[in-house]
């Protein structure tokens, strides 16, 4: 059904029939433009006379290393927005007062909290325009493609408008969300494992990290190059067949097999928990004395491998680097425990998951309104970034 | 050449004039300056540091509220959620749909960021969401057993607060509801407390102990996200501030303050704990807040005073100098105003004189003296004049004899008068209003004239505040005037008592007259009615009978009340006298007793007569009227009881009288119907008559109980009354007697020495008294209240070898009669000990029974200590000892009795009463007709004479005394009677004094006048 919707019936805010109804948003949105200029112009004249006498010396802190807003200058400047939480929605105007949304992930985890701040602040400013956003967000305990398939099925029956997943097993996955699809479901994809067309996989759309292979292989060249290309790599996974953890290792190990200097010692999957990846990295850390470095590719394993290099008393001398957020992670990074951090925009992919599927639900198709895929970027953090990063994220410094 | 000289002089002077203005303005500027300098310096010190405490206990306070608003708006949200489940019911949770309705509504009640509920599994349902909350929501780690306080995985910019609390009992879609909770922006929670504006430098915040910030707002210069306790380690701490101390109130969750530079910035930190978190709430203000525009105050007022000084100095010189060219000017005007003055004042002067000449003698002609005086701002008299003539109408020459002081006045003042008259001065003085006027009369004790009456009258001018400045006034002698008028007053006030007198008297006449009429009126209607239907009904003896007794009833009502009456007047009129004679107690009251004892019979009444501790047997007293007061209470007593009621007359001794006297205590008992309360307060009044239905039907004529008191007044003694109504009354009469002869012997009779003696008799107060009089004499007494008893101790003492010598008992008690109880008594003793019957009615009726009985003799109540120790010393005789005499009859068949009588009437009824007694009457009309027969008659012609008193030619009195006069002695001495209707007490004195042997009051009770005649006959 949704192929056979129109740009026409799907309309920018301000635009076509709505328009005389939606003056007061247009309003708003002036003034809201006015304002944001005058902001500009005076952050522009402070930076101005900043820039003119009051800089300090320019500084390594991160590096956003993919995604559409990614922007090489400026690195402090860059900071903040490697997570922008100051979103608004942009200007669709819904054709109903009511959604209802089934989103489902992999596994219950922090990372999928922070997407879930971005879902409920877009459900709000939804709410504050006079729509009603419903949805469900639920995950297993375990991370389970049955689980999940079991979820579709279920979400399926109860006539959602929109049923978004984010898949745990592409194989298994693909056939329920095309089954879906062509029992009138609209299913898409968020957050940070996407089953795509290439995939086989028939889903309408999808929010997210479009570049965890990147994401892997960046910074695993970033730990290279720390060590000089020469040395022993231990990388820790996360849950097998998941796509995003199973991209960045390979990535990381595409990397790697450039340089002949540099050789993975150990590989392990820690199903994304942080006493599994400690359990992992103090036993490999014990194995190899020699170990030179981790690669981490979820979000607990760097947390895991630095209580474990802590531990050993080898900090400073391994070289930790992953992905994601925590803020034990954070702080590691900010105490040069972890030399990098990929820090992903989870709150957007929440934002954006949530406007999407309105757009689906309204029967719109990929195209004009909204890509196919929406990709959110990842930054990578240094060191002297951790803070800033730190207080962005948990409005923590010290 | 003097002219040039003086010119030169002026000029220098008017330069050194100048030049003294000049540096005078110019060091007068300069003082001002240095020393507004320096009081704005010392100013601004005082200033700083007041600020520095006002800030100190600014920020206190205000970190304290703002802790408490924090705390209750977090104690408000757990409110928030026991209400809404409380208010949760089974229809909210058959949906999601109903519940998140049901989970919107509560948010949208309380405006809180969310309220959800989480159930087994960790999934959270709010009002738009479903999700799993078991990473994000750290209390859900475990069990919840309590509310906690927590914050949400932190991730993003608005931190939030979330309050939990556990549920039980719910459950939604087969799982059960664990928790619910409210999340909280802090952001927004805090808002509303913070005072951080642009232009302001003060800052609030939320801080964990650890000193990490709740918020992701900026504190000062510690930007958002800074721990505050490791930022402050770089801070410069103020003296008094310590950083160490810090640290440990955070960990420790203490209040505290600190003062700080920080990245150059004075600053002062407060911060106190949030109850029931472990968060700090912190108030941040910088100094240069205040400081800054205190001082930049201080310095522009600073200047401007100076500037302010330096124009005001060169005004004042210009000023200066003009007044000095006008100043000269106006001294030359002046100067000639000044002559012209002078010679007004002098001619002013001279007509003052003038006229204060002419006001003196004024005064010395009006007898007036003036006098005046001067004040100072405090109000204290600061000059007093007393002028000539004052002083001499007071008989002074000179200011050394009355010199010029208040209390020259004063001392003089009459005791009486002086504090209203020193005190109408003083307060007309001290109005500083100006309304007092000062106005009064007093007495002064002049010097040759003694006391005078004087009236002063005064003015007084005043300053502007109101006090006084000058007293002026007048003092007038006014003691002929005032005399005049305390003579009117006292005679008008004479005369007003006289006509209140008068009109006392007329109403008091109204009111006997109408008494009188009233009273007399009632039976003389019964008298007149029932006489009419004897008249009518003449041959129906019956009848006729019943007529002439109920006639006899209310001429006898009638009779009693004009003795009232009578009496009543000549009390009050003072003709009746207490006349002292030496009177037995005994005797009054055995015969008071006789006197009653008809009409206790008649009206069947229980009767008891007793005395308790009396041993002063003899006095000096009116005999006639203490048993007319007794008879009267006792007749009261009569009237007012029921048959079958009690009454009782006790008298009693009191050992408080003085040497050579006796009180005594007369209480007279009934248990009739009682008077009210408010009738006990008049009872003693003439005509007051309880009026009530019970009282109605009793006859009386009000006086009795007025004429009572009045005979107890004149006997120097008291009356009072206790009564119930329904219950009975307790008349009380206390009086005083002299003691005539010394108190009843009370040596021990030696014969009855420590015998035992048993007293028994139902009334406690007869055992009581029989039983302290037998201890008298020397006996060992026992007493009982029961006749049983009394047989019991007999036949106990009998078998303990220990017997009663003697035995007193009453006649009648309840559980056995006492004639019984003798005869049991005799039944154990045999016949050889004296058992005395006491009582006090009459026994002639039960003698032979009682003797045969076993009964000794016999005693009357009240028994007295004599009569019971005449009867104990007694060898135990079988008589009676107060046996009494057969009363003879006495047969008046064939005396001759000469009746002296001017009424024929009264003639007619004595002729036939006494015919009808079996005398021979012979008749004569007058006095004067008497003493002729009599002195003409045959010695033993008459047996008696019966002498009316007032007849027409010779009185009743100056007949017997002429007959007393007779030759013939048998004839002189021939008895004679007075029978008259001058009936009072000084009418038979009058009657004896004259020499008759007996008074017969008319109208005339027969068996009265049968009594006398059988005494003065046999």
């Amino acid at each position: 059904m949704h192929e056979n919707m129109t740009a026409d019936t799907c309309m920018r805010r301000g635009t076509g029939k709505g328009e005389d109804s939606n003056r007061p948003v247009l309003k708003r949105r002036g003034r809201r433009r006015t304002f944001i200029c005058l902001l500009l112009c005076t952050a522009a004249c402070a930076g101005s006379l900043w820039m003119s006498g009051c800089s300090r010396p320019a500084e390594k802190d991160s590096v956003p290393v993919s995604g559409k807003e990614q922007d090489a200058e400026g690195q402090a400047e860059d900071t903040p927005k490697a997570v922008n939480f100051n979103r608004e929605l942009d200007d669709y105007q819904p054709l109903k007062k009511e959604y209802n949304f089934y989103l489902t992930y992999k596994v219950i985890h922090p990372w999928w909290d922070a997407v879930a701040i971005g879902i409920e602040d877009a459900a709000k400013q939804y709410e504050e325009e006079g729509v009603v956003i419903n949805y469900e967000y639920l995950a297993p305990k375990e991370a389970s493609a049955q689980d999940q398939v079991q979820r579709l099925a279920d979400a399926a029956e109860r006539g959602f408008d929109v049923i978004g997943v984010d898949v745990a097993d592409v194989d298994v996955v693909t056939p329920v969300i095309n089954g879906l699809l062509e029992n009138g479901q609209k299913v898409m994809t968020f957050s940070s494992s996407d089953a795509a067309k290439e995939d086989g996989c028939n889903r309408i759309a999808y929010v997210g990290n479009t570049h965890n292979y990147e994401d892997g292989a960046s910074l695993t060249e970033e730990l290279c190059r720390k060590l000089g290309y020469h040395g022993k790599i231990a990388i820790l996974i996360g849950t097998r067949g998941a796509p995003c953890h199973e991209d960045r290792a390979q990535g990381a190990r595409d990397v790697i097999a450039g340089y002949p200097d540099m050789e993975i010692v150990e590989m392990a999957y820690d199903e994304d928990k942080v006493e599994k990846s400690y359990q992992y990295a103090k036993a490999f850390l014990a194995d190899h004395e020699d170990l030179d470095g981790f690669v981490c590719c979820n979000m607990s394993n760097p947390v895991g491998t630095a209580r474990a290099v802590i531990e050993a008393g080898r900090e400073g001398e391994v070289v930790i680097v992953g992905m994601d957020h925590d803020q034990e992670a954070l702080r590691y990074l900010r105490d040069g425990i972890i030399y990098a951090l990929g820090v992903q925009d989870c709150y957007s992919i929440g934002f954006d998951t949530v406007q999407v599927a309105v757009k689906i639900a309204d029967g719109c198709a990929p195209g004009e309104i909204y890509p196919e895929k929406t990709e959110e970027i990842t930054t990578i953090v240094y060191q002297e970034g951790a803070a800033a990063m730190l207080q962005t994220l948990y409005g923590v410094i010290d | 050449m003097e002219g040039l000289q003086q010119t030169s002089t002026n000029k220098n002077q008017k330069k050194r004039t100048a030049a003294y203005a000049v540096w005078g303005g110019i060091t007068i500027a300069l003082i001002l300056i240095v020393t507004t300098l320096w009081v704005s310096k010392s100013a601004r010190v005082g200033t700083d540091k007041a600020v520095a405490r006002v800030s100190e206990f600014y920020l206190e306070e205000l970190a304290g509220r703002r802790a408490l608003v924090v705390s209750e708006e977090l104690n408000n949200n757990f409110t928030y959620m026991e209400n809404a489940l409380e208010v949760l019911e089974q229809s909210n949770l058959a949906s999601q749909e109903s519940l998140r309705s049901f989970l919107g509504k509560v948010r949208k009640l309380y405006g809180v960021d969310k309220f959800a509920m989480v159930d087994e599994d960790g999934i959270v349902y709010a009002q738009h969401s479903t999700m799993s909350g078991l990473s994000r929501y750290s209390f859900l780690a475990e069990d919840l057993t309590e509310p906690v306080i927590s914050t949400s995985n932190l991730y993003g910019a608005k931190k939030r607060v979330v309050l939990a609390m556990p549920v039980e009992g719910i459950s939604f879609q087969g799982k059960e509801i664990k928790a619910c909770f409210i999340q909280i922006n802090i952001a927004e929670m805090l808002s509303s407390l913070t005072l951080q504006t642009s232009d302001n430098e003060t800052y609030c915040n939320l801080y964990y102990r650890n000193g990490e910030s709740l918020t992701n707002d900026d504190f000062g210069y510690l930007t958002a996200g800074k721990n505050v306790l490791s930022a402050l380690g770089d801070a410069a701490m103020e003296d008094g501030s310590d950083y160490e101390k810090l640290i440990e109130d955070f960990a420790e969750g203490r209040s505290g303050q600190i003062s700080f530079t920080y990245q150059d910035t004075a600053e002062d930190l407060c911060y106190v704990p949030v109850e029931g978190t472990d968060w700090m709430l912190t108030i941040l203000i910088r100094n240069n807040v205040i400081s800054d525009q205190i001082s930049s105050i201080s310095e522009e007022m600073m200047s401007n005073g100076i500037v302010q000084i330096i124009i005001t100095v060169i005004v004042m010189l210009l000023v200066f100098l003009v007044l000095i060219g006008q100043s000269r000017r106006n001294a030359r005007i002046l100067l000639e105003q000044e002559k012209a003055d002078r010679n007004k004042i002098r001619l002013a002067y001279a007509q003052i004189e003038r006229e204060q000449m002419d006001m003196e003698n004024i005064h010395t002609a009006m007898g007036s003296g003036r006098w005046s005086m001067e004040f100072n701002e405090k109000g204290e008299i600061t000059a007093c004049i007393w002028t000539e003539v004052f002083r001499k109408m007071l008989g002074y020459d000179s200011e050394e004899e009355f010199p010029n002081r208040l209390e020259s006045w004063s001392d003089l003042l009459y005791p009486e008068d002086k504090e209203r008259a020193l005190r109408e001065y003083w307060d007309t003085v001290r109005d500083y209003s100006g309304r007092k006027s000062y106005d009064v009369e007093y007495r002064l004790y002049t010097r040759h004239a003694g006391l005078r009456w004087f009236h002063a009258a005064g003015r007084l001018s005043r300053r502007e505040d109101g006090s006084p400045l000058s007293f002026i006034g007048l003092f007038v002698d006014i003691d002929d005037e005032k005399k005049m008028e305390e003579q009117l007053t006292r005679q008008k006030l004479d005369l007003q008592d006289a006509l209140a007198a008068a009109q006392h008297a007329n109403r008091a006449k109204t009111t006997f007259l109408n008494n009188m009429s009233h009273d007399i009126r009632t039976p003389m209607n019964a008298i007149i009615g029932f006489t009419s239907l004897a008249a009518a009904h003449i041959e129906n003896t019956e009848q006729v009978q019943d007529y002439l007794s109920k006639i006899t009833t209310s001429s006898n009502h009638l009779l009693s009340l004009i003795n009232d009456v009578l009496d009543m007047s000549r009390i009050e009129s003072g003709k009746v006298k207490i006349e002292e004679q030496e009177t037995s107690l005994p005797e009054i009251m055995h015969d008071l007793k006789t006197i009653v004892q008809a009409d206790i019979t008649s009206k069947r009444l229980e009767f008891y007569i007793d005395t308790d501790d009396v041993v002063n047997e003899h006095v000096l007293c009116d005999k006639l009227r203490l048993n007319q007061v007794l008879l009267n209470l006792l007749s009261n007593a009569m009237k007012f009881t029921k048959p079958g009621g009690v009454v009782g007359v006790r008298i009693l001794q009191k050992g408080n009288a003085p040497e050579g006297f006796a009180a005594y205590e007369f209480q007279v008992k009934d248990t009739g119907i009682g008077m009210s309360k408010e009738f006990q307060e008049h009872v003693f009044e003439p005509f007051e008559r309880e009026r009530t239905s019970t009282v109605s039907g009793i006859q009386g004529t009000g006086l009795g109980m007025a004429i009572t008191r009045n005979i107890v007044d004149m006997m120097g003694g008291t009356i009072s009354v206790a009564s119930e109504v329904g219950k009975g009354s307790t008349f009380t009469v206390a009086l005083e007697f002299r003691t005539c002869s010394g108190p009843v012997r009370q040596e021990v009779i030696p014969q009855l020495k420590e015998l035992r003696a048993l007293v028994v008799d139902d009334d406690f107060n007869t055992c009581s008294s029989v039983t302290k009089m037998l201890a008298t004499i020397g006996m060992r007494p026992d007493w009982t209240t029961s006749g049983k008893e009394a047989v019991l101790r007999t036949r106990l003492a009998v078998e303990q070898n220990d017997e009663y010598a003697a035995y007193i008992i009453d006649w009648l008690m309840p559980d056995m009669n006492g004639i019984e109880v003798v005869r049991r008594i005799r039944g154990i003793i045999g016949d050889g000990k004296p058992i005395i019957i006491l009582t006090a009615y009459d026994w002639s009726d039960i003698e032979e029974e009682a003797r045969n009985a076993g009964v000794t003799a016999f005693c009357s109540k009240p028994i007295f200590l004599s009569e019971l120790r005449e009867i104990l010393e007694a060898p135990f005789v079988t008589a009676d000892v107060r046996a009494t005499a057969l009363k003879e009859e006495i047969s008046f068949e064939g005396k001759k009795i000469f009746l002296v009588e001017d009424n024929e009437l009264n003639q007619e009824i004595a002729v036939e009463i006494l015919e009808e007694a079996g005398f021979v009457i012979d008749v004569a009309d007058d006095g004067a007709v008497a003493v002729e027969k009599l002195r003409e008659a045959e010695p033993g012609q008459y047996d008696l004479v019966l002498m009316d008193i007032q007849m027409p030619i010779m009185d009743g009195y100056e007949a017997t005394r002429q007959i007393r006069k007779f030759e013939d002695q048998e004839l002189a001495n021939i008895p004679i009677i007075a029978m008259t209707a001058n009936a009072f007490e000084e009418d038979k004195k009058a009657a004896l004094d004259a020499g008759m042997n007996g008074h017969i009051a008319k109208p005339i009770d027969i068996p009265k006048l049968m009594e006398l005649l059988g005494e003065i006959l046999k």
